[in-house]
C-alpha cells in the first residue's frame, strides 16, 4: 500500500516511518506541516524547517505546507496537504507517530475517514521504555531540541536522548515526567537512523533557555557520509 | 490459553490493535490467529478476545462465518469493535453504518460481569464506521445511536463498540477474572 508519513523530524514520526518500511508499506512521501506560530495545537515545531535535510538524507520526497497553527485552520491545511499527496503520489493511507493522544489521533482519524485514507499508528499505546528500546535497537541518533518542564534544564539541550537515559530515569524516580517527552516535556530531532543514507551534522546552533523552557535552535547543518 | 482472534488485514495494524491488548494480558498464555485462518485452536481456548481494526479495514467481514464455533463454546468471549460486529453477526445481528470516532460518553444501562457501573456514565474511545443492531439474542448494556456494549443472552459473551485498551482497561481486567 502506498502511504505518506506525517513527519515532524522528531523521534516518533521517524520511528513510525521505520516501522512502516519494516512492515512493507510503500512510503511514497513525507508530509510536514510547518506552523508559523509557536502555538501549534497538533504539530511540533522547533526545527521543523530542517525536515528538508532529513528527507534528503533518506532520499524520500517531502511535501510540506505552512499553517498558521490555529486549531481548525490547521486541519484544513492538513487536508490540503493530504489531497496533494493523493494527487501526486497516489497515497492510499498515512502513517503517524501518535502514541497516546486520543485528541490528536481522533482528529486525524476523522479527516482520513472522510478522505478515504487508511491510517497506521504503529506506536499507538507503546510505553516510554518500549519506544526508548526501539530507538536504541535501531541505533537512532536523536538529540534533545526542546525542554519544557522542571527540572529539565539547558544542560540537556543538544544532547543525545539515548545517552541521557540514566539522567532522565533518575529524574523520573522523583518527578513524574515522561523520559521521552510524551507529555510535551521534551522535543527531539533525528540526526541519523537506519533509513538515513547520509547523516546530519549540526554546524551551527543557538540555545534559548528561560524559566524551565529551552530550545536548541538549529541554524546550519550538513549531510555527511555514514 | 487465551485466544486472540485478530481482525486486521494489514500486519502493521498488530502494533495498534493487537499488541496493546496482548500487553494487558501478558500474565496469561496467549495465542493469536487472524480470523481468516481460524482452526481447531479455538476449541482449546479458555477465553477468547476478538480485537478490532482500522476504520477503512472491512476485510474481516469476509470471514465472519469462521467465528461461528464461538456459538457452541462455553467460554467467555470479548469482541472489541470489529470483534463486536463479528460476534453480533454470528448471532444474527444486522450490521449498520454508524460513524463514531473519538472520546464519547456512554451510560451503562445494566450491570454485567465486565462492567458494574449501572446508571453511571463512562468515557470511552471509539473508532468505528459500523456497529450492530440489537436482536432477540442480544442485550444492550449501553448505546449511542446503536448498541455500544452488548451481551449475548444467557452467555458470558460481550461486545464493545469502543477500545477498552485505550480507555477503560478495567473492563479487560474484569474479563480476565471471569
Amino acid at each position: 500500500m502506498n502511504v505518506g508519513v506525517l513527519f515532524s523530524g522528531g523521534k516518533d514520526s521517524t520511528l513510525a516511518l521505520h516501522l512502516a518500511k519494516e512492515y512493507g508499506l510503500k512510503v511514497k512521501c513525507l508530509l510536514s506541516m510547518l506552523p508559523k506560530t509557536q502555538e501549534s495545537y497538533m504539530f511540533h515545531y522547533p526545527n521543523i524547517n530542517f525536515v528538508d535535510m532529513q528527507a534528503k538524507a533518506m532520499e524520500i520526497p517531502l511535501l510540506k505546507r505552512e499553517t498558521e497553527g490555529k486549531k481548525e485552520k490547521e486541519l484544513e491545511d492538513l487536508k490540503k496537504l493530504l489531497n496533494e499527496a493523493k494527487r501526486i503520489y497516489n497515497i492510499e493511507g498515512i502513517v503517524t507517530g501518535a502514541v497516546k493522544s486520543t485528541y490528536q489521533a481522533s482528529r486525524i482519524q476523522k479527516i482520513c475517514n472522510e478522505m478515504n485514507l487508511e491510517v497506521f499508528n504503529p506506536l499507538w499505546l507503546k510505553d516510554e521504555n518500549e519506544i526508548f528500546n526501539m530507538l536504541k535497537e535501531r541505533n537512532f541518533e536523536v538529540i534533545i531540541t526542546g525542554v519544557y518542564a522542571y527540572p529539565l534544564d539547558e544542560s540537556f539541550l543538544g544532547n543525545n536522548l539515548i545517552k541521557e537515559y540514566e539522567r532522565l530515569t533518575k529524574i523520573k524516580s522523583s518527578i513524574d515526567i515522561s523520559i521521552i517527552g510524551e507529555g510535551g516535556e521534551i522535543e527531539t530531532f533525528v540526526l541519523d537512523a537506519p533509513l538515513f543514507k547520509k547523516k546530519i551534522k549540526i554546524i551551527e546552533h543557538k540555545i534559548h533557555y528561560k524559566n524551565n523552557q529551552g530550545t536548541f535552535i538549529i541554524k546550519k547543518v550538513q549531510l555527511v557520509s555514514k | 490459553m487465551i485466544l486472540i482472534i485478530k481482525t486486521n488485514k494489514h500486519p502493521i495494524h498488530d502494533e495498534e490493535f493487537v499488541k496493546p491488548v496482548e500487553k494487558l494480558i501478558d500474565n496469561y498464555k496467549i495465542e493469536n490467529i487472524r480470523n481468516e485462518n481460524i482452526n481447531k485452536k479455538i476449541y482449546d481456548a479458555k477465553k477468547i478476545i476478538i480485537t478490532g481494526t482500522s476504520l477503512k479495514d472491512n476485510d474481516y467481514m469476509r470471514y465472519w462465518k469462521n467465528i461461528n464455533p464461538v456459538k457452541t463454546l462455553p467460554v467467555p468471549v470479548l469482541g472489541i469493535c470489529a470483534g463486536m460486529q463479528l460476534l453480533g453477526k454470528i448471532y444474527g445481528a444486522e450490521i449498520v453504518k454508524s460513524v463514531q470516532i473519538g472520546v464519547k460518553e456512554i451510560k451503562i444501562e445494566k450491570e454485567t460481569k465486565i462492567i458494574d457501573k449501572k446508571d453511571q456514565k463512562i468515557k470511552a474511545y471509539f473508532l468505528h464506521n459500523y456497529t450492530v443492531k440489537e436482536n432477540e439474542n442480544i442485550e444492550t448494556i449501553s448505546r449511542l445511536d446503536y448498541p455500544e456494549i452488548i451481551k449475548i443472552k444467557n452467555k458470558e459473551q460481550y461486545g464493545l463498540g469502543f477500545h477498552p485498551e485505550v480507555m477503560n482497561r478495567e473492563i479487560i481486567e474484569r474479563f480476565l477474572k471471569m
